[in-house]
């Protein structure tokens, strides 16, 4: 039984535009590879879910897509992060920054604080 | 900004459906293929390979199913689905969808036609500037309908100073068939209302062209007046021309110069006619209708508190000057105005809602037949429903895809009821205002939002009362023959009783319906066949207006008598006679009082004689040619 953890609902679009950050324009099976990679094989990408958000990520104009070539020679359509997501990425890195900061002070056994 | 462009691109994502689905089938198979690459380098069998990258993607049409959730609008989705297999239906039965569309075309058109006469009467609102201010102020002897008392300038005149609830007390009066020419046309007949100054600002209404009356415009029998005429009169009559400010006119023989237009749409502070001509009144004469603005902080309530003290005093004032012994019993009553003076409304409020309650039935029975047309069509559809069920079907699902079905129909039946309720209000008007030409009767009945939601409302109503039985049946028996594997028709105790009942409530419905429509046919038969007390068959009726034909005053007389001896020349005419009034048209010139012998006279007697039809001018042989039974 494979006990690694399902990507959590609404961190799978930041994970998307951060590796696209990275890693510069990637077709989604690389994607979803890569943030298994990164996460140190700890993740697991549904791959039936991110079409979908990627999609969605498209429609909102964070990134764009057009038909490529891979590596091996096979067609695939690759996305590339487009100047709105590099935005997105930088606001929605911050916000995340904050949220796990706050979650550490609770979790940070021993500290006291007023 | 970024949900909206979400939102167009996914609706854009509705129209390009087939391209896109390949797009998105090319990409899970390079998916696939990148996947399973990887795998054969890792070292798995090929079918190891693919089964594995299958798996992992969880099943294409899962994806696919989720991919095109995002793309479109899954509901939407869905309820166009529904649409389009409700369009199928009804075309696969051409008969029964005629039958029902032609059922509720006549239920929801009838509805929409009384509706929108009850709108017209009694919900809009005047154009003008804060309607819910306006209230009326009625007198009336005991006894008589409300308003049919005016009101005398002194009367006025004490009300508006001595007051504290309202803003503005302004008056007006109406001449239902003032004559009125331009300089170089034929008279014709118009409304024409004579207002105090304050009339205009009262009500704030505001000029389109020129200006309206104000406090310092009077009625001047000797020099040329002035005169605001509506929008549609300067419409039909001027053409639109700006240059009809400063043209003459000439109402009731009197001079006018036209000074303004009034704002398009405004028609004056009726319901049920509209003006065409405003002039200032004449000082010293009466005034029909008195009409209010209330101070913001004033409620109707303390307004009718102020009213009926003032009034008192008001009445002292007359009966100083008034013979009339009753004078003192006269009482006040004070209305919202808001939608128009209140007599349209006294007139026609009742029979309009009693006409609701049987087109509201009409619905009913409508909606009952349908019901059961449906429900017996279910039964033929079992297999069907039976089938959607265990494909997996859910309980709302069906439902809405029943409904979906009912409320097609019952949209096509609006589309048609419009059309039906728009002739049908035309001849109900017509019907109306029929026999009594001098009160100019035009309602004007327009689509507005009352309307919209009305009509809008009783589609989805009706499309829910006719369908929900046969929505709620279907999943009931869907479900049970779906477990029992066969598309076995069986109906339920329930069910059955449910659709006797349905029979027995049409039935129950429509001859109450039938009862009351025989009481009315009835009832219009005896009106037409009423012993009218002189016998009016073979009589012809001509009425002239020699004013319009350039006729003077002291022409008239010769005129008369010409005319009369060459009507009676004409074979065939046994005799002719002229008459004021015509009999039971109810209206005659003053009034005289006659005392008989051994006659008791009570004090109101004489005021009647003066208010009510008194004796007609009539010329000598008029009993020949109306034939009367004297009755005693």
């Amino acid at each position: 039984v494979d006990k690694k953890t399902d990507v959590w609902q609404g961190t799978l679009a930041l994970m998307v535009l951060k590796t696209l950050e990275t890693i510069g324009p990637l077709h989604g099976y690389g994607i979803a590879r890569r943030i298994e990679q990164t996460s140190g094989a700890q993740l697991l990408v549904n791959y039936g879910t991110l079409y979908p958000a990627l999609l969605k990520l498209e429609q909102e104009g964070y990134i764009s897509s057009e038909w490529g070539v891979s590596d091996n020679n096979r067609k695939a359509k690759y996305y590339r992060l487009t100047r709105a997501g590099r935005k997105q990425v930088e606001k929605e890195a911050r916000q995340w920054e904050q949220t796990t900061e706050i979650m550490a002070r609770f979790l940070v056994p021993g500290e006291e604080r007023q | 900004m970024r949900r909206i462009r979400a939102f167009l691109l996914r609706l854009g994502g509705l129209s390009r459906k087939g391209q896109q689905d390949r797009h998105l089938g090319e990409e899970i198979e390079s998916h696939l293929q990148l996947h399973i690459d990887d795998n054969l380098r890792a070292g798995m069998s090929p079918e190891e390979a693919r089964r594995q990258a299958m798996l992992r993607l969880g099943g294409v049409d899962q994806t696919v199913e989720a991919y095109r959730d995002q793309r479109g609008f899954p509901l939407l989705d869905s309820v166009l689905q529904d649409l389009r297999y409700g369009f199928r239906v009804l075309r696969r039965n051409p008969g029964f969808a005629m039958v029902a569309m032609f059922t509720l075309a006549l239920c929801i058109g009838a509805n929409t036609a009384i509706f929108s006469l009850v709108n017209v009467v009694m919900l809009r609102l005047l154009p003008v500037q804060h309607p819910e201010q306006l209230v009326e102020l009625l007198q009336k002897y005991p006894g008589y309908p409300r308003g049919s008392l005016g009101w005398s300038s002194q009367s006025y005149e004490n009300l508006r100073d001595n007051n504290h609830a309202f803003s503005e007390l302004t008056g007006t009066s109406f001449d239902n068939i003032a004559r009125v020419r331009t300089e170089d046309s034929e008279p014709e007949v118009v409304v024409c209302e004579f207002v105090v100054g304050n009339f205009f600002p009262t009500l704030g209404v505001k000029p389109a062209i020129g200006r309206l009356i104000g406090s310092n415009d009077t009625f001047d029998k000797v020099a040329v007046g002035v005169a605001v005429v509506s929008w549609s009169y300067w419409n039909s009559r001027f053409h639109l021309d700006p240059a009809v400010l400063g043209k003459q006119i000439v109402v009731n023989g009197q001079p006018m110069v036209i000074i303004g237009v009034a704002a398009r749409g405004f028609w004056g502070i009726r319901a049920e006619s509209r003006t065409d001509v405003w002039v200032p009144r004449e000082r010293t004469d009466g005034i029909s209708h008195l009409l209010g603005r209330l101070r913001p902080d004033v409620s109707i309530k303390q307004v009718r508190a102020e009213m009926f003290v003032l009034y008192q005093s008001t009445l002292e004032e007359i009966a100083k000057t008034n013979k009339d012994p009753l004078v003192r019993q006269r009482t006040i009553e004070v209305e919202p105005a808001g939608t128009g003076l209140a007599r349209i409304r006294d007139y026609y409020a009742k029979p309009l809602i009693a006409l609701t309650a049987i087109v509201g039935l009409l619905l009913i029975i409508g909606c009952s037949n349908l019901a059961s047309l449906l429900l017996a069509r279910a039964v033929a559809r079992q297999r069907e429903m039976a089938v959607r069920v265990s494909l997996g079907a859910g309980r709302g699902r069906l439902i809405r895809q029943v409904l979906t079905e009912s409320w097609l129909l019952s949209l096509m039946g609006t589309l048609f009821g419009i059309v039906f309720a728009y002739v049908s209000t035309g001849v109900l008007v017509r019907i109306i205002g029929s026999g009594r030409e001098h009160e100019r009767f035009a309602l004007h009945v327009q689509p507005d939002l009352h309307l919209l939601i009305f009509t809008v409302a009783a589609t989805l109503v009706t499309g829910l009362l006719f369908g929900m039985p046969t929505a709620l049946q279907s999943f009931r028996t869907g479900r049970a023959s779906a477990m029992r594997q066969a598309g076995a028709i069986s109906e339920t105790k329930g069910s059955r009783l449910f659709g006797k009942s349905l029979v027995a409530s049409q039935v129950a419905f429509s001859i109450v319906l039938l009862t009351a429509a025989t009481l009315f046919v009835g009832n219009l038969w005896h009106l037409e066949n009423l012993d009218l007390g002189f016998s009016h068959g073979h009589v012809l009726l001509l009425s002239l207006d020699p004013e319009q034909g350039g006729y003077k005053p002291e022409q008239l007389p010769r005129l008369y008598q010409d005319l009369l001896s060459r009507l009676q020349a004409i074979p065939g005419v046994l005799s002719a006679s002229i008459s004021g009034v015509t009999p039971i048209q109810g209206a005659g010139f003053g009034g005289h009082f006659v005392s008989a012998e051994g006659y008791q006279e009570r004090p109101e007697d004489r005021r009647r004689g003066f208010l009510e039809p008194g004796c007609s001018q009539v010329l000598r042989n008029f009993a020949n040619t109306l034939p009367c039974r004297a009755r005693f």
